[in-house]
Formats: C-alpha cells, structure tokens, sequence
C-alpha cells in the first residue's frame, strides 16, 4: 500500500478510531438518538401539528408504560414458567408448557379482548348473583391490557429463557450437585448466571418486538400512542403524516432499545460462552 | 340445550364467515413476503454494497414499524393504490395483505439471508471448481440447501402472519375476531365464550406446524448435515 | 515432445502483509503424477487454489496445454471444468445423493443430457467402487465413502489434471487406504495428478516427481528414489519421517 493518501485520510482514520472504542460508540448512538427525537419534533412544527404535541407525550407515556410493565412483568413471569418447564415436575413441566405454547399460538388481538373485557363480564355474572360488582374503570382497561400484554410476553420470554438453561450443559448441574448444592442452588449460582448472560441476544429481539406489541391495546379503548394518531387523523384529516409520525416515534424507541441491549451484552457477555 | 345450539350455531357463523379471510390475508401475506423476501435476501448477500445499504435498511425499517400502523397507513391512508381490487371492503382487504406481505418481507429477508449464509463455503467451492459459474454454483448448489435450512424458521413466520390478521379488525376487515367482538352488545358471556373458541383454532391452526415442521425439518437438517457453517 | 498438461510459472501470493508462495514453478506432463509435501504453512494448499484460480495468484502464470489462465478476458469456468480438484473436506453436495453428486457436473458444466449425465456418473462410481451406495446421501457415507465419491466426482468430468488437496488428512486411519487405493488405480490409468499429501507410501509407489515445499518456496525436487534413498535436505529428511 503507497502512502501517497495516507497524509488527506489520516485525520478520517483518527476519527474512525476514535469512534470504534466502547465510549465513542456509545456517544454517537445517544447522539443519533437525541438527533432522531429532534427531528421528530422539528416535524410536528414541519407538519403544523404542533398542537397535538401535549397529547401526543400523553400517548407516547402510556406506550411506554405498556412497555416497561409488560418487558418486567414478563421476565419475572417467564423465568418463573421456564424454571418450571425445565425443572418442574412432571405435572409443573406440564402445566407450564401448556401456559406458554397456548399463548403463543394464539393472537394478542384475542387475548387481549378476553382480558380486557373480563371485568365487564364478570360483573354481569356477578350482579346476576347479587354479589357486588367490579368497578370499571379506564384504568381498570389498562391495567387488564397490561396484565394481558405481561402474560403475552412471559410466554415469548420464557422460551428464550428455556433455550438458553437448558444449553447451559448439563455438566453444570452436576458438577454443582457433586459440590453438595440443592437443586434450587445450583439453579441459582450456577445455572442462571450463565444463562441470563446467553440469552440476551434472544432477549433483546423481545425487547425489541414488544413495543410494537402495545398497538393492540388499542383495539380495547387504551389512549396510547396509536390511539392518539387515530384521534388526531379524524381531526386533522392529515393521514399520511399523523401515521409517519407515529411510526417514527417507534422506530426511535426499537433502534434505542436495540443499542441499549447491544451494548449491555458486549458489557456482560463472558468470552467463549 | 337450545342454547347451546345457538352458541353452535353461532360459532360456527363466525367460522364460515371469518376463517376465509384469515387464511387468504396469511396465504397473500406470506406470498407477498416471499417474494420480495428473497429478492431482498439475495440482494442482501450478493448485490453491490449501495443495493445492500438499501436493502438493510428497508429491513430494519418494517421490522420497526408495528403491523397495526402499517394497516392504517395502506387502508385508510393509502387506499385508492388498492382501487384495482375494488372499492370500499376490497380494497382495504388488499391493502391489509400488502401491509402483512411488507413486514414479513422484512422478516422474511432475514430468515432466508442467514440461511444461504450458513451454506459452508466449502460447498461453494467445490461446484465452482466444477466449472460451474457463480450464478450457476449459486442456483444449483447453495439456494436449495438454503431453502431447506431456511424451513423451521420459515414456519415460524408462518404462524406469526396468521396471528397477525388478526388485527385487521381494526380496520374494518370482517374476520373472526371482529365477528367475535360484535357480539359484545348482545352478549358478552357468549362473546367471551367464543374468543376463547377462537384461540382454540388459532392454536391448531399454528402449534402443529410450528412443532412438527420446525422439529421434524431440524432433525432432517441435522441428518443431512447441512448448513452448519 | 509434447506439450506439458499443466504449466505452473513462477506464481507469488500473498494474504495481506503474508507472502505465502514466492515463485513457484513446475510442470506436469500427461500422465505424470506429482506430489507436493512440506509442512503446514508452506503454502501447498494455497498453490492448489490458485491453479485452478479459485484464488488467483497475485504474479505469475499457470497454463493449461499452452493455454493461460491469468490472462484477461479467460474464460475461468471452462477452465475449471477441465480441471479437477478433491478437497480435504470432501465438500460433497449435501442436499443431493452421490450419484447426483457425481453427475451434476456433467449435466450442468459440460451439457450431457440426463441419461448421458448418469452413465458417466455411474462409470465414474464404478472406478471409485461405489456404486452400491449410489443412491444415499453423503451424510450417509463414511469419510473414506465420501472422498471417493469426490473423486468420482472429478474424474466424471474426464478433466486434463485433477488436484488432490490432501485427500486423506480430514480421514480417520482405518479409511485412509480405500481411498489411497482409489488414487492408485487411477494413477496407473494414466491420470493427470498433482497431490498435495503426507502419505509417502503414495508418493512412493506411483509419483513421478516429488516436490518439497517450505515456507512458499520449492526448497528441493526430484523422484522417489532421490528423497527415499541418497542425498537431500535436512528439512525433506525430517518430513518424510514425520510423514
């Protein structure tokens, strides 16, 4: 190689270097992300729509919350059921299996309407018997749906948490055991350390899925953020732009969450397992 | 007993009305998907870096917009590109299909990139040594592998469309659900009763393909010894 | 005095900074075989690679009876069609059986048409003596099965010089002589054969020349009685031993 263009692309190769390392990486992916927000709202102002904006934060929170609830919801759930599914008895591994397999083959769309609307109905049966009813509410529809997003996401997390146990070897287990540790033990200290590492990758695709998921709570009445664009839309009539709004908004928060997880895991992963 | 006979009669209105559309919106989806999946997985291993970039980012793209907004944006944003179906209902049913086939296509391109990728090179190597030129070694040799490792992940996606009609209700389309959920006026026990009717078919409709194809179809894979790297 | 088959002139490669061959030169008349031994690292495989260019030496040039395959506008995968090559992974098609293995090159490369194709597999199988277990997979098939196959392979597309990059290394021992076996018979039929081995007993019995390489140079040549009887190198000496 000549070094007759090393003198003009010295400086590009400085700065190339400087943003390969951890920290400068990190910088640019939180500077892209505040970029993206900014955009974002330099096209609510572009698009004249700056007075949907406060509304807008409100269905963005409560898409957010959705999220959240239902990610920890769903990882202490699913860990729980896949724990049960692998080291279960036979009826535990059995009940287990049906929780998560039921759910995941069956639609969010459907699971939702029967969670979301299992307090109305109930109540009809309830009433009808004399007992007291309970009281509805919106917040009662949330929280159904996040309760319903929740168990959707432990199912999808707990097969990832099933993978990645039983692919710690079962040389672990037993090494484990010889030491004289429980079985609950060698859960604990050997066995999920090595697993919550290996399943990140598989993870961080749920992470990413779920708030795309959170939509549906749309179907049963939520005010979140879709529900805001469809508010907006019928008063606007601005189709196009209200829904590339929205969809931007989400493509902001899956390539957020998606460098976050990235870069946990490069943090965390042990080398060569 | 006359009850019951009216929930079966019920149910099974809803099936001869909804089910149709479900499995046409999942076969055109997945259709749809195909297609374009695999134009944009080859276009993703083979074609030069500027068509690559494009690709990638149509992929991460669709894979970052939910199914809901998607619908919304052909249906009611977009609706007169799908007048060559019809007016009014087809036209949305068409453009609920076309949104279902650009996220699988997303996903699609995924699925079939990592599957020629995992072809072993050596493979390659040998039909070209052959004297078979790239486009042949790649046509004879490296896609039909690909294409059989590509099957268990393939049926995943399989089940993921057909979960995902369901949310054409939103936009009006008549299926199952949204039959389902009409009922909530008249009666909300026997609507209850009925979605839960529904998961049941949705279910035999996704958990026998998914395990039998997916676990059948690895087991052969590994058989073969294909893939692997 | 005819022309040589294979004329290999003065080729260099590098990967990177890594200079792997430095001018290398030989040649193989029709019906010769030769053999290439030397250490891990000398470059031996990468010389395979670079005849029949699937990895195009950076200097140099390889001939084909008088024809060169480093000019431009070369029409490679003619070239290659007539130019053999077995793989130290065999690199069998898995997705397809051994009869099709061995027949797709002649259906698909040279244009047979599928009956004709077949024949020329079988005949091809019948060498190698596998015709018994034409129809099952490779997965199927013991290494040494499938080595043969991917001999079979080569002959069937009846090259000018096939090249053998160490056949039997990734082969557990028991196999190891069925497939030294197969390459005996051929020889003796007169192929063309360039083998890149560890197997003296081989390179005794049928090459006609013995090529030393170290370090991406021809450190020293000659015949099978020159290395196993008089003078030669100290580095040659100990290969042959370790081989």
């Amino acid at each position: 190689m000549t070094s007759s263009k090393t003198q003009s692309s010295s400086f590009l190769q400085t700065l190339r270097k400087k943003f390969r390392t951890r920290v400068g990486k990190a910088f640019l992916a939180i500077v892209s992300v505040f970029v993206m927000i900014g955009i974002l709202m330099g096209l609510f102002v572009y698009y004249g729509l700056e007075r949907f904006f406060d509304e807008f934060l409100d269905g963005v929170s409560t898409t957010l919350s959705l999220y959240i609830f239902a990610l920890i919801f769903g990882f202490l759930v699913g860990l729980f059921f896949a724990i049960a599914r692998v080291y279960g008895g036979a009826i535990l591994s059995r009940v287990a299996t049906a929780y998560i397999e039921v759910i995941r083959g069956t639609p969010v769309v459907t699971q939702i309407i029967i969670l979301a609307y299992l307090p109305d109905t109930l109540n009809i049966f309830l009433s009808a018997q004399g007992l007291p009813t309970i009281p509805l509410s919106w917040e009662l529809r949330y929280l159904m749906s996040a309760v319903c997003l929740g168990m959707n996401s432990s199912a999808y997390q707990a097969e990832f948490f099933r993978g990645s146990i039983t692919s710690v070897s079962t040389g672990q287990m037993m090494a484990a055991q010889a030491i004289g540790m429980s079985r609950s033990q060698s859960i604990r200290q050997i066995i999920l350390p090595q697993s919550l590492r290996r399943v990140i990758p598989a993870w961080a695709n749920e992470a990413s899925y779920l708030p795309k998921v959170t939509t549906a709570a749309y179907i049963v009445g939520v005010t979140e953020a879709f529900h805001w664009a469809n508010a907006t839309v019928s008063y606007t009539f601005r189709t196009l732009e209200v829904y590339a709004l929205v969809a931007f908004f989400f493509i902001i928060l899956i390539t957020f969450v998606t460098w976050l997880l990235d870069t946990v895991y490069d943090e965390v992963k042990i080398p060569g397992l | 007993m006359q009850e019951l006979q009216e929930i079966i009669r019920w149910i099974e209105y809803i099936i001869v009305n909804g089910l149709p559309a479900t499995l046409l919106l999942t076969a055109l989806g997945l259709g749809i998907g195909l297609l374009f999946g695999l134009v944009l997985a080859l276009a993703r291993v083979y074609a030069p870096t500027g068509i690559q970039i494009m690709a990638t980012l149509y992929e991460r793209l669709f894979r970052s917009i939910p199914i809901l907004v998607l619908m919304f944006v052909f249906a009611i944003g977009l609706p007169w590109v799908f007048a060559f179906a019809g007016v009014g209902t087809n036209a949305i049913f068409a453009a609920v299909a076309f949104s279902l086939g650009l996220r699988s296509s997303a996903y699609q391109s995924g699925i079939f990139r990592s599957a020629i990728l995992s072809v072993s090179p050596g493979q390659l190597q040998a039909a070209r040594s052959l004297g078979m030129s790239e486009m042949m070694a790649n046509q004879q040799i490296v896609l039909p592998q690909a294409f059989r490792i590509a099957v268990p992940a393939w049926s995943n996606e399989y089940a993921v469309v057909i979960k995902d009609t369901s949310f054409a209700l939103a936009v009006g389309v008549t299926e199952m659900n949204k039959l389902a959920f009409n009922l909530y006026t008249e009666s909300p026990a026997l609507m209850m009763f009925i979605l839960v009717v529904l998961t049941l078919i949705y279910f035999c409709f996704t958990y026998p393909v998914t395990k039998y194809v997916g676990e059948y179809m690895s087991k052969r894979l590994k058989r073969l010894g294909l893939g692997g790297g | 005095m005819m022309e040589p088959v294979l004329e290999v002139f003065d080729v260099w490669k590098s990967f990177d900074e890594l200079e792997v061959l430095k001018g290398v030169s030989f040649e193989v008349a029709e019906g010769e075989v030769k053999v290439i031994f030397g250490p891990s690292g000398s470059g031996k495989s990468t010389l395979l690679r670079c005849i029949n260019m699937l990895d195009p030496p950076h200097q140099g040039d390889i001939l084909l009876r008088g024809e060169s395959l480093m000019k431009k506008g070369a029409d490679l995968n003619k070239f290659r069609s007539k130019i053999g090559m077995v793989f130290q992974n065999f690199n069998l098609f898995a997705h397809l059986k051994a009869i099709d293995n061995v027949a797709i090159g002649p259906r698909k490369v040279l244009g047979f048409t599928k009956e004709q194709a077949r024949e020329r597999a079988y005949s091809a199988l019948q060498l190698v003596k596998m015709t018994d277990r034409a129809h099952h997979y490779p997965a199927e098939l013991s290494g040494g099965q499938q080595q043969r196959v991917g001999i079979a392979r080569a002959m069937a597309m009846e090259p000018d010089v096939i090249l053998f990059d160490e056949p039997t290394s990734a082969l557990d021992p028991e196999l190891i002589g069925e497939v030294l076996q197969v390459m005996l018979d051929i020889a003796k039929r007169g192929t063309t054969m360039v083998v890149v081995t560890h197997e003296m007993g081989f390179a005794r019995a049928v090459s006609n020349e013995m090529i030393f390489m170290d370090e991406g140079v021809v450190v020293e040549r000659g015949t099978p009685q020159h290395f196993f009887a008089g003078a030669e190198s100290a580095r040659a000496r100990k290969e042959k031993e370790v081989g």
